[in-house]
């Protein structure tokens, strides 16, 4: 009987409809978060499905495990709500996985091959609510090309199924009509996502949604071991991309600050005690720093969420962008945002050197070069070290390479304080190095202050964007040189060396990339950005006429406009054409070999009937079920017997029916269907 | 038309309650059909067959079947003619427009044998001549349950040659209240009067072929057809000739009720009668139960071949 079956069906059908089923998954794994091995689990399943459908594998018995299986998937869906990942799309989408695979593995009857397809479909919207990528453009392509194919596949093995003599559910050229359907429902469906969806304000909704723990950020005290207490945490902290690079400024070797201490007191850093002041506005931007004349580069920020509500900013920032509500600042690198805890995103430009003019920023006070109580070794060797120095810079140059030799980078037996690090045991870490430079900078007169913050991260190539871990928690020394801060690390560069050294698989990176297509696209869509998509689809799409037209000869006067008017009236010709040709056979005309396919009023009859619990079996004629159901309501009984006449003598009749009769019968069929009860209760 | 109309208040007077059978049976009757009337003593099988061949003015035989028939007694013999000094056939009753063959099941089987020919090519072969017989020409056969003492069943191939099994059942109550209340022992209602004469019982069964019937009618007769063979209780399936006989007898009973072309709902009227007596399920033939399961399973098939929309 199976072996019938795929025979009637063509093989290249038969594998469409696979794709099909199949095609779900796809976006789901490239636009998605959903749990790898939950997908990898579904595709073995197809694969196994497959490959016992192609071989006829009657399965007896399967059908059994079914139901604890689906018990099982949803547990396991439970499960990650509750546990889990917490999020209710991937949840869902673990349930519709999961009932996917049984259905994968279990024999198919044309029904269970309808209800795969909509799985796809659903997978399909899945993916879709969560991504606004150009890739998913091809997705929505492959996926409408397959649709007819299974459609096709499944009108055929319906047909086999059923001996060729179903009630046809569709008409042929219906299916094409389906997929037009689709294909500008789904345009117009994408337009309205696009639109929509920083209106509504998404991000908000999904930003509360999301209930994952946040990150630690910088306190207002650090003591010796905070920084490097964190660097032991892979999680990311934020994604950086830059749209736009000067000269000589590489990602990696950037230093995110997240904050600036000024005050030691022997064992722990705090920050200066500033009345915090609000970043002014002007226009769109919050401005942090007089604008320059010099070559700027822009990052654009997506923060995850943190404990603190601190904004991270490389140095030299000049201006901020971004919905961030209001910012305050102590006016020393400390910036902070009014709520704390969301993620966050923003785009930032800075400048690498500090023009000439840029003088006019006050210089820091005192505090900045304070010591703490018993610092004479510290000033006695901060003599020795710059003695030579002639300029500050030269100074706290030679003071930084001061600790390029003897010292060593541990994270096992480091010194307990900063003199112990200076001067008998020369061993600590990052923290280590930027206190004893930043007191041996000040003890030299060259005001000077710990940073704490992020420095480099990961580069991904897969989405050309900055990862910066909880890994990369960094402190380093920034110095009042030439009327500006400068950065001075004093930490040797570890690379790959260092002990939190981590590559990332590239199976990591794409999940990576995925996360930050789905914070930049989703949670942090704009408006702006949407202007932006926008303008710059605009744009590609007048470079690539431009380009076609060169490529084909035609003169640029040829415009958009024309061809576009080109376009509508050929579209208006063909629309012509099938009203014309679909008007008349829609209804007569339809006598022929075989079965006919049935006229449109009568299916929506017959179904209505169908829907009413009238069609005990599948050999119910309508005859019976339209007596059965009129005899309820004693109105239409007049109508229902000229319409079975009619009806009859269409279907059965040796004579198809004249205009006037079928208009008659198509008008009793609409007439009858809404008047009939809706169930098959009396 | 009206002559059909006539024919079938003629025979509904006769035989109370029982329209759909009465109808069926004329059905039948007009597609050149045999029936067999089959049930239980005197639930008027004779009566509806008597009713039947009363209503056309040809000639009328009737053989009451009995253990001791024989096949000569049925068709006829060659009898030597001292005239002629050659022999000649005597025609036996079987050399009528309609003949009754009553009680059929309780001759042997040699007797019932006897009918196979006639019944199918519509010709008698006696010794080694052949004779045509009169047309129309319908046999119409009461039979008791197999059950009932002293009768045999009648084999496969003669069953098939019946078109139409018709199963009289009790008559509902109120016809059965009037059956009462009209009607004597002594006083049976055979007094009908003929309506139609064989010519034009020819041009009727003429018109009767003219039904139209559309592809998806005869693909829907196939399929039910196919079904029965493929059933897993059954051993023996519907024959061709068993959808032939379907089509044709859905033909008459789409005349009857004065269309001009079959409908889905003439099919499953017809097909119960004319497939339940061709299907031989499986176990021992003639057990109690059989006939009751083979109405259940053409029912079954019935609700599970997607009629025709």
């Amino acid at each position: 009987m199976g072996a019938e079956r795929r025979a009637r069906i063509p093989a290249i059908l038969w594998i469409s409809l696979r794709a099909h089923w199949a095609l779900g998954l796809l976006p789901l794994a490239f636009l998605t978060e959903i749990s790898r091995p939950a997908l990898s689990l579904a595709a073995a399943a197809f694969a196994a499905g497959a490959v016992l459908d192609w071989n006829e594998s009657p399965r007896r018995g399967w059908h059994r495990a079914a139901s604890p299986l689906l018990v099982a998937v949803c547990a396991a869906a439970a499960g990650d709500l509750l546990a889990g990942s917490g999020d209710l799309l991937a949840s869902v989408s673990l349930l519709l996985l999961g009932v996917q695979s049984v259905k994968f593995l279990l024999p198919k009857t044309h029904r269970d091959g309808w209800q795969l397809c909509a799985f796809s479909f659903l997978e399909f919207l899945a993916a879709a609510a969560s991504t606004t990528e150009i890739q998913f453009a091809g997705f929505l392509f492959l996926f409408l090309v397959l649709s007819a194919g299974a459609m096709w596949a499944l009108q055929v093995e319906e047909g086999a199924e059923t001996g060729g003599a179903a009630a046809p559910r569709a008409r042929p050229g219906f299916a094409v009509l389906l997929l037009l359907f689709s294909a500008v429902g789904g345009l117009l469906l994408t337009a309205a996502l696009f639109a929509v969806t920083p209106r509504i304000g998404l991000g908000q909704f999904l930003r509360r949604l999301g209930n994952r723990e946040s990150i630690t950020g910088f306190s207002n005290t650090i003591s010796l071991r905070d920084v490097t207490s964190v660097k032991v945490d892979r999680r990311v902290v934020a994604r950086i991309e830059f749209p736009a690079l000067a000269a000589g400024v590489s990602p990696p070797g950037l230093y995110l600050r997240g904050a600036t201490y000024a005050r030691f007191d022997g064992t722990r850093w705090s920050r200066a005690r500033r009345p915090l002041a609000k970043v002014p506005i002007a226009g769109t931007h919050y401005v942090l720093s007089p604008p320059k004349e010099v070559p700027l580069s822009s990052a654009e920020i997506f923060l995850e969420p943190m404990d603190r509500p601190a904004l991270f900013v490389y140095a030299g920032a000049v201006s901020l962008e971004g919905a961030l509500g209001e910012i305050r600042t102590d006016g020393q690198g400390n910036y902070t945002l009014a709520e704390g805890s969301s993620a966050v995103r923003y785009r930032m430009l800075f400048s690498r050197e500090e023009s000439r003019r840029g003088k006019r920023s006050p210089g820091p006070d005192g505090s900045y070069l304070a010591l703490p109580p018993g610092s004479d070794r510290i000033r006695e060797l901060a003599t020795l070290v710059t003695s030579q120095g002639t300029s500050e810079a030269e100074r706290a140059e030679l003071a930084r390479r001061f600790f390029l030799s003897g010292f060593r980078y541990t994270l096992t037996d480091a010194a307990s304080s900063v003199e112990e690090f200076l001067f008998r045991k020369k061993a600590g870490f990052c923290e280590h190095y930027a206190a004893a430079l930043t007191l041996l900078l000040r003890a030299a007169g060259i005001p000077a202050r710990v940073a704490a913050g992020y420095q480099g991260g990961e580069w991904s190539d897969v989405g050309n964007y900055l990862i910066v871990r909880q890994s990369d928690a960094h402190a380093w020394t920034e110095a009042w040189i030439g009327g500006r801060w400068v950065t001075l690390d004093a930490t040797p560069l570890l690379g790959e060396n260092s002990p939190f050294f981590a590559r990332t698989g590239t199976f990591g990176m794409y999940i990576d990339w995925s996360r930050q297509r789905w914070i930049k696209y989703v949670v942090n869509y704009s408006l702006r950005m949407q202007a932006e998509a926008a303008s710059g689809g605009w744009l590609a799409l007048r470079r690539s006429g431009a380009r076609i037209r060169r490529a084909l000869g035609m003169p640029d006067g040829l415009s958009g406009r024309n061809i576009a008017a080109f376009g509508l009236a050929l579209a208006a010709l063909f629309l012509a054409w099938r009203m014309r040709g679909g008007g008349g056979s829609l209804f007569s005309g339809r006598k022929g070999a075989g079965d006919p396919p049935l006229p449109r009023p009568y299916a929506r009859l017959l179904r209505r009937l169908a829907a009413g619990g009238r069609r005990g079996s599948a050999g119910t004629p309508l005859e019976t079920m339209l007596r059965e159901t009129v005899a309820g309501t004693p109105a239409l009984l007049p109508h229902a017997d000229r319409f079975l006449s009619l009806y009859h003598r269409d279907r059965f009749g040796p004579h198809s029916l004249s205009a006037a009769e079928s208009a008659e019968a198509a008008r009793l069929a609409d007439l009858l269907r809404r008047g009939l009860p809706r169930t098959a209760g009396r | 038309m009206d002559l059909v109309f006539r024919l079938r208040t003629n025979v509904e007077t006769v035989l109370l309650g029982k329209s759909r059978e009465v109808e069926l049976a004329l059905a039948s009757f007009l597609a050149g059909g045999h029936i067999l009337l089959e049930d239980i003593p005197g639930t008027g099988k004779t009566t509806l067959a008597r009713a039947i061949s009363a209503s056309i003015s040809g000639t009328f035989r009737r053989i009451q079947f009995t253990s001791d028939l024989l096949p000569q007694d049925v068709v006829g013999v060659h009898i030597f003619d001292a005239d002629k000094r050659s022999f000649t056939f005597s025609p036996g009753p079987l050399f009528a427009n309609i003949v009754l063959a009553d009680e059929i099941n309780r001759s042997n089987p040699r007797a019932q044998s006897a009918l196979l020919e006639a019944m199918g090519e519509r010709q008698v072969s006696v010794d080694t001549k052949t004779y045509p017989l009169p047309d129309p020409f319908l046999v119409i056969a009461t039979q008791n349950p197999f059950e009932l003492h002293g009768t045999y069943p009648l084999p496969e191939s003669q069953l098939d040659r019946f078109n139409l099994r018709i199963r009289l059942s009790y008559p509902d109550r109120e016809s059965e209240l009037r059956l009462i209340r009209e009607n004597t022992l002594a006083s049976a209602r055979d007094g009908l009067l003929p309506v139609i004469v064989p010519e034009q019982m020819r041009q009727i069964r003429a018109l009767v072929e003219r039904v139209t019937v559309r592809d998806s009618i005869v693909g829907y007769i196939y399929r039910i057809v196919e079904a029965t063979r493929q059933h897993p209780l059954v051993r023996l399936g519907a024959s061709p000739r068993a959808a032939i006989g379907l089509k044709s007898t859905s033909q008459a009973l789409a005349f009857l009720a004065g269309r001009d072309f079959v409908t889905p709902g003439d099919v499953q009227k017809t097909a119960k009668a004319t497939l339940c007596h061709r299907i031989f399920l499986k176990g021992e033939p003639g057990e109690a139960s059989q006939a009751d399961a083979g109405d259940a399973i053409l029912a079954e098939i019935l609700e599970a071949v997607p009629s025709p929309v």
